[in-house]
């Protein structure tokens, strides 16, 4: 399944670049160059080649683990991406984990006491946190926690107290979709036989809401963290912008405006790659939350060792 | 229970939002001494920092590379100026002075003989020769990003007379040479660390002579930079430089408000007010040597060939208005084709804001109204504000302005190419020459002008040595395009820098290239 969309990728992302105006050539060397050096440049750039020969120079070059050299800082696009890397997947884990324990918890009691004043707000503000732009949230927790409490450093992500801000940034508008992911899945379960019939045995609420709902919602709420989490791999431009963090996004988006074809190309990839494996081990992490699933796979396995067997006793 | 929970949590909620919408702390309503242009950071009674041992600075852009003669970036340039040292320098002024030069002596109008001083080593232990002079010239005459700066160096017959003298050589005689030679692309590379590194590597480690080493550069973050101790001239007081990318205008503010920064480059104008009304922070602003300007390409579109069209278009322009509420009024009407900093300026505007008279030039002129003018911009806030304002002046007499967004990189091809009808744009006259400004006009495919004549009094003009006859016929040249209309030239903004009050001697630059070696804390 990689391989396809990798090819797919770069053949989608290469057109694309090919087909946006402006000369990465001419851009490097500014309006004040000749034309006889803008085309030398682009000569040595490989860019006066035929696109189908550019496309398979590109793939060739990846198969041997090169992604090319960037044309603005002239150094490997591999080097420049997995310097931005580790940066942008901390920012990701801590923004679903911040999504993840707001978003789930206000799901849950939302849920539980649906139509009291607490769900109502909760509702409220999860809009709020679904409508508001993260760039001014993350200004107005600049403005209150960096300028006028000085509680947390304002830019940057130099350590802990560095990524409070933005991770509650990014966190709070993702816990909005978590919160209402949840509420949803968890009124279609608490509404069901079995757990009336666990009331009805005398247990605890938070045990019935805990051990017995909550695991049986668990699909749709780790759908929409994975999926969240996967555009986080894929950088959140503003508040890496905002909050000055050098991740994959920002480095994207500086690519594109200086026409930086292989960290365009070599970004694209990476984020497609990270998108596949996110999806992949949330399709894993479904076998370990329902047993339905588990019990699909481990049934097709015992189905075909039995028929294997079948085989080997039929051919004795 | 359950209400106490309620009333902490909207208490918490309402303390949240007063904090966010209560004025900063450290804006103690004191008003910042008069911001200066071209002096040094006022005394003020803030805080001191006297036991500071590192310099934290803020900058909007990074640059692709350090590397003098293969970058084309002003920040690179600022950057870069700590770490390679140049045969020359200048100061806020222009005024040229010997670097790296112990003297120097014109032999005659196409050679520049220079003796450099005998007691510079690189950062990397190498002793510099002229070797390495002769090498740096060659290099920036060759690489594509220096080579139109060099355009009148000869690199290859620029030779070394012994171990410290280099004969410079010229094409033709050029009076700004020495102007190109302390300028951003002038540094002075040592040949054997790029041979050893290559070029590229050299770019992100330049290995020069500066007051400064270049220790780590964290893409996207920051470069970091510490001091030569064998700096041949007065080391800085401080021990580290770091250069911190922000490309968020409202952050950098942020930062030099909370002192995460000690100086911050390219402040909005949005926000000039409220740091000058922190007595933490000193606003040092003036003049900056960027031009906007609108460029119409006159002889590719037949459209606006009529040169009545393109004076009523330019008549037609309030450009205090303009200046006010694009600019924020931080900046200054042009007066010219160059900034009032070049040192050939010569005052030839404004052209009176004619709205009446405009709309009678366009009668006249026979010109159908109903024609489509396509304005291109790029996306920039500043000149989106300015396409708006100016195509509703134009609307106001007739005209039927439609306005292009495009990125930057397509602009700068699309002008390059002539494809481009007419757009918005700047130009900056670095170190003070006014060169750029005409380099556009020699190019035909910029469509300024077809005029065989003033583009050889274009190019004649650079080699006027006479410092007098040279500003003559540059004041000529001005008027003469000026009038053309090809070039409407707008305003030229200023640069607005956030110092912390107890940084002192920094001085600004309209190059936005201020030399931070000389950085004292108070």
């Amino acid at each position: 399944m990689l391989i396809p969309v990798i090819l797919g990728v770069t053949l989608i992302i290469f057109i694309m670049l090919a087909l946006t105006p402006g000369d990465p050539a001419r851009q490097i060397l500014g309006g004040e160059a000749t034309e006889e050096q803008v085309e030398a440049l682009r000569e040595e750039m490989g860019l006066n080649d035929p696109l189908p020969v550019r496309y398979l120079r590109y793939i060739w070059d990846m198969l041997h683990g090169d992604m090319g050299t960037s044309y603005s800082s002239k150094q490997p696009v591999t080097k420049e991406l997995l310097e931005r890397f580790p940066t942008t997947l901390l920012l990701s884990i801590l923004c679903t984990v911040v999504g993840a324990i707001i978003g789930i918890v206000f799901g849950i009691i939302s849920a539980v006491k649906q139509y009291t004043i607490f769900d109502n707000v909760s509702r409220v503000l999860a809009l709020a946190g679904i409508s508001i732009p993260s760039f001014w949230l993350g200004l107005m927790l600049i403005i209150a926690f960096s300028v006028n409490l000085k509680w947390l450093p304002s830019s940057g992500f130099y350590g802990p107290e560095y990524w409070i801000l933005p991770a509650i940034t990014v966190g709070l508008v993702q816990a909005a979709t978590v919160m209402r992911q949840t509420r949803s899945a968890m009124l279609d379960v608490v509404r069901q036989d079995y757990i009336r019939t666990a009331k009805a045995k005398g247990q605890t609420e938070l045990k019935v809401v805990l051990g017995h709902a909550l695991p049986n919602a668990l699909i749709p709420i780790i759908t929409v963290l994975g999926m969240q989490f996967g555009h986080g791999l894929g950088g959140a431009v503003i508040s890496e912008q905002i909050f000055a963090i050098p991740g994959i996004g920002k480095l994207m988006v500086d690519s594109i405006t200086a026409r930086d074809y292989p960290v365009v190309q070599g970004g694209v990839l990476m984020i497609a790659i990270s998108f596949t494996v996110v999806n992949l081990l949330v399709d894993i992490l479904y076998a370990f939350i329902d047993p339905r699933i588990k019990a699909l796979y481990v049934g097709k396995k015992a189905k075909r060792k039995q028929k294997e067997d079948g085989k080997g006793a039929a051919a004795a | 229970m359950k209400k106490k929970v309620r009333i902490l949590a909207l208490l918490l909620g309402t303390l949240m939002l007063l904090s966010a919408c209560a004025p900063s702390q450290n804006q103690g309503g004191t008003a910042t001494p008069a911001p200066t242009g071209s002096g040094g950071t006022p005394a003020t009674a803030a805080p001191s920092n006297p036991d500071k041992d590192d310099l934290v600075v803020a900058v909007s852009t990074e640059p692709s590379s350090l590397d003098p003669h293969n970058v084309n970036m002003v920040t690179a340039f600022m950057i870069g100026q700590h770490v390679v040292d140049r045969l020359f320098v200048s100061d806020a002024e222009y005024n040229i002075t010997p670097s790296l030069a112990e003297t120097y002596t014109w032999l005659d109008d196409t050679t520049l003989q220079v003796k450099i001083r005998e007691d510079v080593d690189f950062s990397n232990g190498q002793h510099m020769t002229a070797d390495d002079v002769v090498y740096s010239i060659q290099r920036a005459c060759s690489m594509p990003q220096s080579a139109a700066t060099f355009d009148y160096f000869d690199g290859p017959n620029t030779v070394k007379v012994d171990e410290y003298t280099v004969d410079i050589k010229l094409k033709a005689p050029y009076p700004n040479a020495m102007r190109v030679l302390a300028g951003g692309r002038g540094g002075i590379v040592c040949k054997s660390a790029i041979e050893e590194m290559g070029e590229d590597a050299y770019g992100r480690a330049p290995v020069g002579s500066g007051a400064f080493i270049v220790t780590n550069w964290s893409s996207g973050d920051r470069i970091e930079l510490t001091r030569n101790d064998n700096y041949w001239g007065e080391k800085p007081v401080y021990k580290d430089l770091t250069f911190r990318i922000i490309t968020e205008n409202a952050s950098r503010t942020i930062e030099i408000e909370t002192g995460g920064v000690d100086i911050a480059f390219d402040i909005g104008s949005d926000d000039v007010e409220r740091l000058e009304a922190d007595s933490n922070v000193n606003v040092v602003r003036g003049a900056s040597s960027t031009m906007n300007h609108i460029v119409i390409n006159s002889v590719n579109f037949d459209t606006l060939k009529n040169p009545q069209v393109r004076q009523a278009m330019h008549m037609a322009l309030d450009m205090d208005a303009i200046v006010a509420v694009a600019f924020k009024g931080y900046a200054t009407v042009a007066e010219s084709l160059s900034p009032s900093s070049t040192t050939e300026f010569a005052k030839v505007g404004p052209t009176a804001y004619d709205p009446e008279g405009a709309k009678e030039l366009i009668a006249q002129s026979g010109f159908d109204t109903s024609t489509p003018i396509i304005l291109q911009i790029y996306k920039n806030q500043q000149i989106q504000a300015m396409a708006e304002i100016i195509a509703n002046m134009w609307s106001a007499i007739g005209l039927n302005v439609q306005i292009e967004v495009v990125d930057r990189a397509t602009m700068v091809t699309n002008n390059s190419s002539g494809k481009t009808p007419m757009c918005i744009t700047t130009v900056t006259c670095s170190d003070g020459n006014i060169e750029s400004v005409f380099r556009q006009w020699e190019k035909l495919e910029t469509g300024f002008t077809d005029d065989e004549a003033l583009i050889a009094a274009i190019k004649d003009a650079k080699g006027i040595m006479d410092d007098a006859e040279r500003k003559a016929a540059y004041a000529e040249l001005q008027q003469q395009c000026w009038d053309l209309n090809t070039v409407i030239p707008i305003a030229t903004g200023e640069n607005i820098f956030g110092v912390r009050s107890y940084v002192q001697g920094f001085v600004f630059h309209p190059d936005k290239t201020p030399n931070l070696t000389g950085i004292t804390f108070g």
